[in-house]
Parts: structure tokens; C-alpha cells; sequence
């Protein structure tokens, strides 16, 4: 208001005057030029204007410089007033963000509490759904031959399969690494086949395709995680007589699973935002899932981010979606031919009939190993392949065969030979029973018995004992 | 918590059998001879690893129960897989049902004698 205003009365009080000087010099000059006998009159109003009018440009001029002067300390008092109110509001400012800081490192840390205390609980539910598993095979074992017993145990199994991998996805959505490790690499089908056991609906998932690849043993729970919520989203979202198909095949730079279900799809912007979720483009964290929590995509991102998977959905042909996972090829390796161990086993049985091996160290159980589950344990997963503790039973073989599988005694059958090396005392009620088993089979159709007929036998077979 | 000798696998057992634990044969005792049918024919490229690894630890003959032995898993388990190979023909069953097992007594003298020695 003041700051524009008054330059321009500034201006032309600034210019009058020298207007009026001008005036005057004009008068001066025209005094001789008037002819004094003619209009003496006239001499006058000149010479009076010569006077006046340098006076009133003084009186002006003199104005025009004591307004210039108020309109300046009326700027100066603005200009302070201003520059104390930025102070004033710098400093509300940096309170502000001060505070701010404070809430959010205030908020960091309540949410890595809350996730640290997620991550223990789930994975203690875990660790007792994994017991409860064991007990299950435990039973059946005691009760080898009952089938009632085994239907038993494969839904207690099947059940706290379902109640692990709920609470392992917890953990992966606070952003940890599966509890859970194997200490072997798993062959693709059978990783499918670990995923389905995983779900509710495990009979319609139908695998197709085995290019003779397994899976790294580092990578292996988190990639049947990743099928299996991925298989889940299969089941729950297509009729529930149709068949989820799994394919696998081998690429060039590793392996690729495509899972079809025969559902209905989905409209294309939801697809879009789906999509970015399951190929971990955003983090999405146990904080952003919402009032009905959508895990499973979010987990399927949150491992493809942890093992550089490439995941991928899309509409499939069946119609309903297809997600296609690849696995790159640091990811894989040949598989072993010879499974050592094909589902979840007890060998207590055998081991206390072992006798002279019986008095070797117990081994913790192998092929599971929990991490995060209890005093001592560190909360990430021990290093695969490390402390791959043998069974401690001794194994039945043939020599022939234990030479021949020497070179390659990282795969196959036992990779441990008893140490004594007193014959009679290796002999097991395995190879006792196998010894009769012969014995009866070679009197029972000894005409057809030629050995050459089955030259190779792999794995340890009685042929050799004929 | 007792962990000794149990070992843990991935892929679970109710997966391998489709979720039966009955076997479709009723007749296969823990004791009952086994032994792969060599006719020549393949399995089926859709048969599993645990398919696979039964027929050919089957070369040799073996009962139910050493077989469910060496591939560790129980022989309820490993019946239902069996049963399933011998309807398809991969496994030839040995034993007959009729075949009388020894009497318990005859088979307590057998063990009491074996222990004597």
C-alpha cells in the first residue's frame, strides 16, 4: 500500500520542480526581449514569475524529499517487521520439524517393536506347528501298519502345514527371511508338491513337466512359499471341481513355473496393481494391508525382492490367471537322481535296532532346521549346508554300489558308512529280513531269476545277496 | 522335545497319495514280497520321483516293510504307493494271502533257539 503509492506523486514532485526552473529561466530570458515602453506590465508578471516560480520549486522540491523520507523509514519499519516475523516463523518451523523427527523415529521404532514381536510369535507358532507335525509322523510311526492312524496324521499334518505357512507369511511381511531352512536341494516337482501340501486344496493341484532341475537348498522354503500362496490364490479363486495346472520348464537363463487356474480373472486395473504387488515393485508391509489383509501377493513380492524371482501374472488362456514364476539360474542345479528321502520320516525304530551304531550321538533332527525359535538361536536362518549331520543308522549297501557312488557322495542314497568294520555286526533287521526275502523269492520263481536281466540295480537291492 | 531320528521332508505325505491312507488292496501285509515287474515298460512320464525310486528299489524282491524301511517313510504310506504300482502293473505282489504265515509258538521257539545260540 505505501511502498507503490507514493513513488509516483515522488516522481512528478521530482520533475515539476525542474519544470518550473525552466520556467523561470525562460522568464529571465524573455525580460530583455520585451519592449519596456510598450507593457510595462508585462515586466512584472515576468520578473514576479522569475521570483515565484524558483521559490515554489524549492517549496516542492523540499516536499517532494520529506516524503521520500517517511515512504523510506515506513519501508525500513516494514523490512524489520518482516524480517522478525521469518525469524519467528524459521523457528516455528524447525520446532516443528524437530517434533516431527521425533514422532517418526518415535513411530519407526514402535513399528520395529511391533514387527520384532510379530516375527517372534509367528515364528514360536510355527516352530509348534512343525512339532505338531513331527508328533503326527511320530504316531504313525508307532502304528506303522494302521491306515486309520496314518488318515489321522495326514490331516493333523495337512492342517498344521496351513497353520506354518500362515504364520511364516507373517514373518515375511515384517520383512524377515522364512524361519524354516532345508539342508537339500529340492527337485522343481517336488517343490510343487511341498506347495500344494500347503494349502486347503492340495488334491487339485496336477504338476506337469520335470527338466530334471532342483532348487538351491538356500532357496527352497521361500520359493515353495511363493508357489504355495500363489497356488492358494489358484484354488481360492476358481470353481472348486476344476484342476489348478502347474507347468515347469526349463529357460535359458533358469527355470519357469506357470500356475492356470480355470477362475474368472480379473478386471484390468485390479490386475495391474496385483501385478506390481506380486513382482515386489513396492514393499508392502504388515502395516499396509488393511482391513481384510491380502497376504499372499504381498508375500510372493516380498520373497521374489529377497531371491531376484521374476513374477508375473497375466491372464490365462483357461481364462482365469496364470502367474508365472521364474526362477533364475543361480537358483538351480541338476537334480540328484536318487532321492534320499522322498516325505517326512522316523527312524527312532531302526535306530534303536542298530546296535553297535546305536551308541554314536543321537543327531538332532535333520532335514528341518528352525531358527529364531528359542534362546540362542540368531533370527536369521543358518547357512544351507551347513552341519548336514548324517543319519546315525547304519545303512544296508553293497560295496560294488558304494564304489560306484563314491565320486559322487554329495546326492543319493547313505552318504555315511557305519565305522566298524566288523561284518556281522553291520547286519540290521533290514538286511536280515531282506537276506529271507530273497531266499524266498529265489526258491519261489528261481527259473525266471537270471541276473542279467536287471543288470543295474541302483540302490541297494537284493539281487547282490542271490 | 524328543527330535532323534525324525527327519523332516518338504513334500508331505498326504500329498504323495492324493490324500488316502487306505490302500486300494486290502491284501498287502508288511511282510508281503514285492518285486518291479520287468516287462520292459516304463513308467509313465507323469510318475513321480517317489514312484520312481519304489519301482527301482524294487528290483531286487522285498517285503512291504524293508521296503517302506528303505525309503523311510511307514509302511501304511508306503502300502497305499504300492498298491497303487501293482494296479498299475509296475509291482508284481510275490506272496499270496493264502500263503499261512508260521504260528506265533513255532515262531518264539525260532527266536528262543536264535538266542541260546
Amino acid at each position: 500500500m505505501s511502498t507503490t503509492n507514493p513513488t509516483r506523486p515522488g516522481a512528478t514532485g521530482r520533475v515539476l520542480p525542474w519544470v518550473l526552473v525552466a520556467a523561470m529561466v525562460l522568464c529571465v530570458a524573455a525580460l530583455p526581449l520585451v519592449d519596456p515602453s510598450v507593457a510595462s506590465w508585462s515586466l512584472w508578471v515576468l520578473g514576479g514569475a522569475a521570483v515565484v516560480l524558483p521559490v515554489s520549486a524549492a517549496v516542492m522540491l523540499s516536499r517532494a524529499a520529506r516524503r521520500e523520507d517517511t515512504a523510506f523509514r515506513a519501508l525500513l519499519a516494514e523490512r524489520d517487521g518482516l524480517a522478525t516475523s521469518l525469524h519467528q516463523t524459521a523457528q516455528a518451523l524447525q520446532g516443528t520439524t524437530a517434533a516431527l523427527t521425533a514422532e517418526q523415529e518415535a513411530r519407526a521404532d514402535q513399528r520395529a517393536a511391533v514387527e520384532t514381536a510379530v516375527v517372534s510369535l509367528s515364528r514360536k507358532v510355527q516352530s509348534s506347528a512343525h512339532r505338531i507335525q513331527e508328533e503326527a509322523a511320530r504316531m504313525v510311526q508307532r502304528h506303522a501298519t494302521d491306515p486309520d492312524v496314518l488318515q489321522t496324521s495326514m490331516r493333523i499334518d495337512h492342517a498344521a502345514a496351513q497353520h506354518a505357512r500362515q504364520a511364516q507369511s507373517l514373518v515375511a511381511l515384517c520383512g524377515r527371511r522364512p524361519g524354516q531352512t532345508w539342508e537339500d536341494a529340492l527337485p522343481l516337482p517336488d517343490v510343487v508338491k511341498a506347495a500344494a501340501g500347503r494349502i486347503t486344496a492340495f488334491h487339485r493341484v496336477e504338476v506337469s513337466g520335470d527338466p530334471g532341475l532342483a532348487v538351491t537348498a538356500r532357496a527352497v522354503e521361500p520359493l515353495v512359499h511363493v508357489v504355495a500362496e500363489l497356488l492358494a490364490n489358484a484354488t481360492q479363486s476358481s470353481p472348486p471341481n476344476t484342476q489348478v495346472l502347474v507347468v515347469i520348464r526349463q529357460v535359458q537363463r533358469g527355470a519357469v513355473l506357470e500356475i492356470d487356474d480355470c477362475g474368472v480373472g480379473m478386471d484390468p486395473r485390479e490386475l495391474s496393481r496385483v501385478r506390481a504387488v506380486a513382482a515386489g515393485e513396492h514393499p508392502v508391509g504388515i502395516a499396509d494391508l488393511g482391513e481384510v489383509p491380502q497376504t499372499g501377493l504381498a508375500v510372493v513380492g516380498t520373497y521374489a525382492r529377497f531371491l531376484g524371482l521374476r513374477v508375473d501374472l497375466t491372464e490365462s488362456v483357461y481364462g482365469g490367471l496364470r502367474a508365472v514364476v521364474m526362477v533364475p539360474g543361480d537358483l538351480t542345479e541338476v537334480a540328484a537322481t536318487a532321492p534320499d528321502v522322498l516325505a517326512p520320516s522316523v527312524d527312532e525304530a531302526w535306530a534303536a535296532d542298530a546296535g553297535p551304531a546305536s551308541s554314536t550321538p543321537r543327531q538332532p533332527a535333520r532335514g528341518r532346521s528352525e531358527s529364531g525359535t528359542g534362546p540362542g538361536r540368531s533370527a536369521e536362518p543358518s547357512a544351507p549346508g551347513a552341519a548336514a549331520a548324517p543319519p546315525a543308522l547304519p545303512q544296508r549297501r553293497s560295496r560294488r554300489a558304494a564304489m560306484d557312488r563314491a565320486p559322487t557322495s554329495g546326492s543319493g542314497l547313505p552318504q555315511v558308512v557305519p565305522p566298524d568294520t566288523d561284518p556281522m555286526s553291520d547286519q540290521t533287521a533290514q538286511e536280515a529280513g531282506a537276506w529271507i526275502g530273497a531266499f524266498f523269492a529265489a526258491t519261489a520263481d528261481a527259473p525266471q531269476d537270471d541276473p542279467d536281466t536287471h543288470p543295474s540295480v541302483v540302490t541297494d537291492g537284493t539281487s547282490e545277496d542271490r | 522335545m524328543r527330535s532323534d531320528g525324525y527327519r523332516d521332508h518338504p513334500v508331505r505325505s498326504y500329498v504323495l497319495t492324493g490324500g488316502r491312507a487306505h490302500p486300494t488292496r486290502n491284501t498287502l501285509r508288511p511282510e508281503t514280497l514285492l518285486r518291479a515287474v520287468d516287462d520292459g515298460r516304463e513308467l509313465p512320464a507323469s510318475a513321480g520321483r517317489h514312484e520312481r525310486t519304489l519301482v527301482r528299489t524294487c528290483r531286487g524282491t522285498l517285503a512291504l516293510a524293508e521296503l517302506a524301511a528303505h525309503v523311510h517313510l511307514p509302511v501304511s504310506l508306503v502300502a497305499v504307493l504300492v498298491s497303487d504300482l501293482v494296479d498299475g502293473g509296475y509291482l508284481a505282489v510275490l506272496s499270496t494271502p493264502a500263503h499261512d504265515l508260521p504260528a506265533k509258538d513255532l515262531l518264539e521257539e525260532v527266536l528262543d533257539g536264535l538266542r541260546r545260540l
